[in-house]
């Protein structure tokens, strides 16, 4: 809910470029097969636990694929997969702590992919959207909704080799349960919250 | 409403089986409607201090420190009468970097950042120490201190946001969480443009246990 309410923020702070600019830079993307960046990228989730806070963790391996069309956001395709045994939390004295939720919670060994396949994508504003898709997690299948953030730009980025580059922000709200995810419903919420950053660059 | 949700959270610790087989801790006793007044130690266990800036105008680049510490003097009561003092080694940068898989460039990324940027050598401690707190709401309010970064020292504010209250099952102390966001110019703390954007966001999730 709060990061809801800071998108319009983070749309304000990221107008180094003014909104104009940022328009061109949009309509001046060649539509087509983005890849992501990885080294910019971060997939974070977060749960209440015991009603006392909210813990915050990490995916460090996935990967993701973005048909992307500028000029026609609505006609887009993201696709994404995620290694459920890379989830790094840091804990700070027990070390089997990220397999225990990767490989006995999220039985990341049994289901060794979590699957992101847009079906829809509804523009909501001149940067905003919201991205539906089908999330495949732990073999149950059910859609799960992303309220994304389109950053910024930049043609033919130096820092990519010359690539055209794009970045967005995204959020989304999933209940793990939908996923059969129930042990420790006691103290570990059933809603769980997605928090994406990503930069994608053209390719092909 | 508060008193709602702890009865409910006290509810389910009780019905909670996993806990149960967690090595049969003692049923939790309810919640009180308010934590009690005094010192709280930080449970790191179930804390993280995240840091975003926007990189190249196109993504909130996302990393944490894993080194922090945070004395809490809580009183609940009157909470503007309650001080926090925050420490943070700068040389725990942690981005991930090193766990993410097919980069061609391996590299140390959290000693380039905690080394150029936090020039963590010349300064290895990054401190907040509360000065004032404003309640905004219920369960809300802005922490103003001072932040010692780089070597300078000026006032910033946090949104803070009181989660809940719940004895530890295990131990039976009581404990306390919340969450705070903030941000900063990092030209105010004399970090040069960059690659990244001057506004630096913070969002600190904490639990504390009652000392």
């Amino acid at each position: 809910m709060r990061v809801i309410a800071l998108a319009p923020l983070l749309l304000l702070a990221s107008c180094s470029l003014t909104g104009k600019q940022t328009e061109q830079a949009l309509q001046s993307l060649p539509s087509g097969a983005y890849q992501l960046e990885k080294p910019h990228a971060s997939l974070l989730f977060r749960v209440k636990h015991m009603g006392l806070s909210n813990y915050t963790a990490r995916f460090t391996d996935f990967d993701a694929t973005l048909d992307f069309d500028p000029k026609n956001p609505a006609a887009s395709h993201v696709k994404a997969v995620i290694n459920p045994l890379s989830v790094h939390a840091e804990h700070p004295t027990d070390k089997d702590w990220d397999r225990r939720i990767g490989e006995d919670l999220m039985e990341g060994k049994e289901y060794p992919q979590i699957v992101f396949d847009s079906k829809k994508v509804e523009v909501t504003g001149d940067y905003t959207g919201k991205v539906t898709g089908d999330l495949t997690f732990m073999g149950v299948t059910e859609p799960v909704t992303l309220d994304v953030t389109f950053n910024g730009a930049a043609n033919g980025a130096a820092l990519y080799q010359g690539r055209d580059a794009v970045g967005f922000s995204a959020h989304g709200t999933l209940t793990r349960s939908d996923f059969g995810l129930t042990r420790y419903g006691s103290i570990v919420a059933d809603e769980v919250e997605i928090i994406l950053e990503v930069e994608f660059t053209r390719r092909g | 409403m508060r008193k709602v949700l702890f009865a409910a959270a006290a509810a389910s610790l009780l019905a909670g089986p996993a806990l149960a087989q967690q090595g049969g801790a003692p049923a939790a006793p309810a919640a009180p409607a308010q934590a009690p007044a005094g010192a709280y130690v930080l449970d790191t266990a179930h804390t993280s201090a995240t840091w975003k800036v926007l990189h190249r105008g196109l993504s909130w680049y996302t990393a944490r420190f894993t080194g922090i510490s945070i004395d809490l003097d809580f009183n609940p009561a009157d909470v503007t009468k309650s001080k926090v003092t925050a420490t943070i080694d700068a040389k725990s940068v942690e981005t991930d970097y090193a766990k993410t898989s097919g980069l061609p460039t391996p590299k140390d990324f959290n000693a380039e950042i905690a080394n150029q940027f936090l020039k963590a050598a010349d300064h290895p401690k990054i401190t907040f120490v509360s000065k004032s707190v404003a309640k905004t709401g219920d369960k809300t309010g802005k922490m103003t201190g001072d932040l010692t970064f780089l070597g300078v020292t000026k006032p910033v504010t946090l949104d803070v946001t009181y989660v809940g209250n719940a004895p530890d099952p295990r131990t039976q102390k009581h404990k306390v969480g919340f969450s705070a966001v903030g941000s900063f110019k990092r030209s105010d703390f004399g970090m040069g443009a960059g690659p990244v954007g001057d506004e630096a966001k913070i969002e600190i999730n904490a639990e504390f246990t009652q000392k």
